[in-house]
């Protein structure tokens, strides 16, 4: 089954590139442009990984990261932040608040799928050695 | 009336001992001149002799009581200096008149005392009542007016009386005249000094910066009216207390009382920031300096900044969301472009792969504008701050270059770069240095004609790492040398349309480099003979 990429992102051309790009590459792509919506639709969509846009309405993106890495039941889907914050202070707060990784906007979407590839992988050798 | 000088009235009063020792002298005298002449103590006018001596030594206590009643001091005093010299001149009477001219020397003391109460006029004035008293007496007593007492059962002649009045006379105008000179000296310094203390005291209650005396142990021993319209509390309610929980909100205290204890040993700490505890949050920039004469007394100078925060929050929140706002367009420009050229949305034509090429250079090229951007408001704000860390310079230019290869190609330049071997490591934002060389570099490839060379060094010299970058480009005039550094700044407009740009980069590589503690200039033989930038960082 193809992995699930969870996209959160408000700039609907943005969106549009990066459902292209991990289309393109095989992945299943769920799409909301908001922060609550996001956290209501985790647990129906169950991803394999979230996109998140920082600067997003409603809950901003380093909050949504914050609550889904203290939920049990989401703590372990890796999450790339994407945002036009370049601050190295910005990049910083989005690791405290639990984020897998970091890529600033504009990014190359080519770079973004393989880092996606590149987590999903580590995830699964995580998965792997745990104990069922 | 003379103006009566409460101040000095109240240090007189300390003296009052003056008064007692006169009269005790008196009493002393009289014993004497009973025990010696073995006068009959009936035969002696006793009684109107110790009622003079009473109410001279106590003359001053219904004074003292009067002064506080009393507006017209200047009246009460000069009155309570005549019944003084009424009662001295009684007291001599009784003593023995002329024989007893010893204690005339009660005149002067009087005179001092109205020098000190009053001004120079006043000793002047005792010094003429007393020689009229005085002489009266004397009179007097020799045309056998009102009875004499000899002292010792003698008797002075007419001439010998009257040689003794007028010397003792001059001697009151010598005494007005001294008391007089030195009443005037000191009222004059007080003058001054209490001009000098109100001057400086309105200088420090008009400062628009808080102003705090504390005591070694950071006790408020005074403030100014800056202090109060900051914190809103009265100079009553705070002088004596511990200054950290009065003024300063919780998040404050410990790093003033560090600063405080710093300032202490170093004797002066500056650009502190510190929130105080107020209705509305106020922030400010406080400097502490130990107070060279006032044993370890420390002075805080604290400059409300609370707008200067709030305008810089609002540019940097400016700032942030305008990049937002430009990047986020450009993330899916660059995107898609880039989808298209690796073949992702199907074939694409040699041509369509050049123009699709030039679009993705052009992109990145915004993203650049707008990072110089952020990095100018930075540097504006006073923000640019450097994360330093050892780093080898070459490397940071060989990267940097590496960049730059397709903005090369494009324009054919051979680019010949001379690194020398065995570098030492310097201390750099390697972020920074990169932004600052790939701006120089920007520049000189902006300004190169298309196939000509742009030539770069980099070499140590006596504790630095010289950077050149010698471009074959248009060059600069003489009177332009400097100015290319600053913000804006375009040497030729018409040029400048041809190449394009901001002015931006190199005002930007001059702060980062000076930054660095470096420095940048720039040479060039004029117009057409090529210019070369060269710049330098310390070695730690």
């Amino acid at each position: 089954m193809a992995n699930k990429i969870f996209i959160v992102e408000d700039d609907l051309p943005t969106v549009e590139l990066l459902k292209f790009a991990l289309q393109s590459e095989g992945f299943d792509v769920a799409v909301v442009h908001d922060g609550i919506t996001a956290l209501r639709s985790v647990e129906k969509e169950k991803p394999d990984l979230i996109l998140l846009d920082v600067m997003i309405p409603g809950v901003d993106g380093f909050e949504v990261c914050q609550l889904l890495k203290h939920n049990i039941k989401f703590m372990k889907i890796p999450i790339i932040m994407v945002t036009a914050k370049v601050r190295k202070e910005d990049r910083m707060l989005g690791f405290e608040k639990g984020a897998d990784d970091y890529i600033s906007k504009p990014f190359d979407p080519i770079e973004l799928v393989s880092r996606v590839k590149k987590l999903l992988s580590e995830k699964d050798l995580k998965g792997d050695s745990e104990p069922k | 009336m003379e103006g009566f000088n409460t101040q000095r009235y109240q240090m007189l009063e300390r003296f009052r001992w003056m008064f007692r020792v006169r009269m005790l002298a008196a009493g002393f005298v009289f014993i004497v001149y009973f025990f010696v002449r073995k006068i009959n103590i009936f035969g002696f006018p006793f009684i109107p002799f110790a009622s003079c001596c009473f109410l001279e030594a106590f003359v001053n206590q219904p004074y003292a009581f009067l002064t506080k009643r009393v507006k017209a001091l200047g009246a009460l005093t000069y009155t309570h200096l005549i019944i003084d010299i009424v009662l001295i001149s009684l007291i001599i009477h009784y003593l023995g008149g002329i024989e007893f001219a010893f204690f005339s020397v009660a005149y002067p003391l009087i005179i001092i005392i109205a020098g000190i109460m009053l001004s120079r006029k006043a000793c002047y004035f005792v010094a003429f009542v007393s020689s009229i008293a005085y002489s009266a007496i004397v009179a007097l007593e020799f045309y056998n007016l009102i009875p004499h007492n000899p002292l010792f059962g003698f008797r002075l002649d007419g001439l010998h009386q009257f040689g003794i009045v007028a010397a003792n006379i001059l001697f009151f105008y010598f005494v007005a005249f001294i008391s007089g000179y030195s009443t005037d000296l000191i009222q004059e310094r007080t003058r001054k000094f209490e001009r000098e203390k109100k001057f400086s005291e309105n200088v420090i209650a008009t400062l628009l910066d808080g102003l705090v005396i504390l005591d070694v142990s950071g006790r408020i021993k005074e403030i100014n009216k800056a202090v109060e319209r900051m914190t809103g509390l009265t100079r009553e309610e705070i002088i004596g207390l511990d200054i950290t929980p009065v003024l300063f909100a919780s998040a404050s205290r410990e790093a003033f009382l560090r600063a405080f204890d710093e300032a202490k040993t170093k004797g002066e700490i500056k650009g502190l920031e510190l929130e105080l505890v107020s209705g509305i949050p106020v922030s400010i920039n406080a400097s502490l300096l130990k107070m060279q004469e006032e044993g370890e007394n420390v002075v805080a100078i604290m400059r409300d900044i609370s707008k200067e925060k709030a305008i810089d929050k609002l540019k940097t929140e400016f700032i942030s969301t305008v990049t937002h706002e430009l990047l986020t367009p450009l993330t899916s420009i660059s995107g898609f472009v880039t989808m298209m050229l690796n073949g992702k949305a199907g074939a694409v034509t040699e041509e369509q792969k050049n123009f699709l090429g030039i679009v993705k250079r052009q992109a990145a090229h915004l993203k650049g504008l707008i990072q110089s951007m952020l990095d100018f408001s930075r540097i504006e704000t006073g923000r640019l701050e450097l994360h330093p860390e050892p780093a080898q310079v070459e490397d940071v230019i060989s990267e940097v270059i590496n960049d730059m290869q397709p903005q090369l190609q494009e324009k054919h330049i051979n680019i010949q770069v001379g690194i020398k071997d065995g570098l030492p490591q310097v201390l750099v934002d390697k972020a920074r240095l990169s932004r600052a060389f790939s701006n120089i570099l920007g520049n000189a490839i902006k300004f190169t004609p298309r196939g000509r060379a742009i030539n770069i060094s980099v070499e140590d010299e006596r504790g630095y790492i010289r950077i050149k970058v010698m471009d074959e480009g248009i060059g600069i005039s003489k009177e332009n040398l400097e100015k290319v550094f600053e913000k804006f700044y375009q040497v030729d407009s018409a040029l400048t349309r041809v190449v394009g740009g901001a002015g931006m980069g190199l005002s930007i590589a001059r702060e980062i480099i000076e930054k660095h503690n470096g420095q940048i200039w720039v040479e060039s033989p004029g117009i057409g003979g090529g210019s070369t930038f060269i710049f330098t960082l310390p070695v730690s």
